[in-house]
């Protein structure tokens, strides 16, 4: 993961715990129903009354934070969690069936239970995207291989970025500002300015440093550039 | 329902009588609440109910 991206993932899971925390200690969730008040609004929602099914919903938001924090472990967003208990809440309220025996609680426990578990299930299903920066082995010397470092550059993909020549000299103006090493690491790699691409290893031999000291200027110096294009609305 | 309200999820004016879900002082109009119990998710819609949902949390 490019380290911008890992800090902003951080602080995201931080604010989400933090902001489940305080709905959970400050107390501000809606009061449980008891079971006779639950009753009561169960029989009202059946006669049609919209306000019940309302009262029945938000009475038991607190136990989607609840089972939110079984999943603390997953490393998914709390606010995602949130999210998703809610629908499954909603769903349960419209499915519930008094007839059945079941108190609403325990069916809408499972019901927001099953919501997030198939989230999850979802996620883990689709998660196949690959970081170029994702170690891949290691050298002859012992160095650690990203998927960066083997790959070659498309020249469409390549196009598709930089497509005009104004975003072309953006960006040459970016790398020229860079400091004397991250520049000479980027041109050399690829061939910014004469087209003559240069894998690290060669790098490595024409500047007398090794391999993954090139790699590392590299992923800095495109670190930078990265920022500075986002910071821009790229 | 006081005065002209609009739904949490679409926007759509809400109008009295056709309030779906009110949650946590914000509306849902009626047909958002039916995607919302009809969704799976593996719907492409998924993604947008449960950032709508998340506003609800936020604005609260």
């Amino acid at each position: 993961m490019v380290p911008e991206l890992a800090v902003l993932a951080a602080i995201s899971f931080i604010k989400g715990l933090l902001l489940l925390v305080s709905y959970i200690t400050n107390n501000t969730f809606p009061q449980p129903l008891s079971e006779e008040e639950e009753s009561k609004y169960l029989d009202l929602l059946a006669e049609g009354d919209e306000n019940a099914r309302n009262v029945l919903t938000e009475r038991n938001l607190r136990l989607v934070a609840h089972i939110v924090k079984k999943f603390d472990s997953t490393g998914e967003d709390n606010d995602d969690l949130i999210s998703i208990g809610t629908i499954g809440l909603i769903k349960a309220i419209n499915t519930y069936d008094k007839g059945k025996g079941t108190r609403l609680a325990t069916y809408a426990a499972r019901c927001i239970e099953n919501e997030i578990l198939m989230h999850l299930r979802a996620i883990k299903k689709n998660r196949v995207e690959v970081s170029l920066y994702d170690s891949i082995g290691v050298d002859k010397e012992g160095n650690e291989i990203s998927l960066i470092d083997v790959l070659g550059t498309d020249a469409e993909v390549v196009t598709d970025l930089v497509e005009s020549n104004f975003e072309q000299r953006r960006l040459i103006e970016k790398v020229l500002r860079l400091n004397k090493r991250e520049k000479n690491v980027l041109q050399l790699r690829f061939g910014l300015f004469n087209g003559i691409k240069k894998t690290q290893k060669e790098i490595a031999r024409k500047l007398g440093i090794s391999r993954s000291y090139v790699s590392r200027i590299e992923k800095r110096a495109l670190t930078k550039l990265t920022k500075e294009f986002k910071a821009e609305g790229y | 329902m006081k005065g002209l309200v609009h739904c949490s999820f679409c926007a759509e004016e809400i109008y009295e009588g056709q309030e779906g879900l009110r949650l946590l002082g914000r509306y849902i109009c009626e047909r958002c609440e039916k995607m919302i119990v009809d969704s799976t998710v593996e719907d492409k819609s998924y993604f947008l109910l449960k950032e709508k949902m998340k506003s609800i949390w936020f604005a609260w």
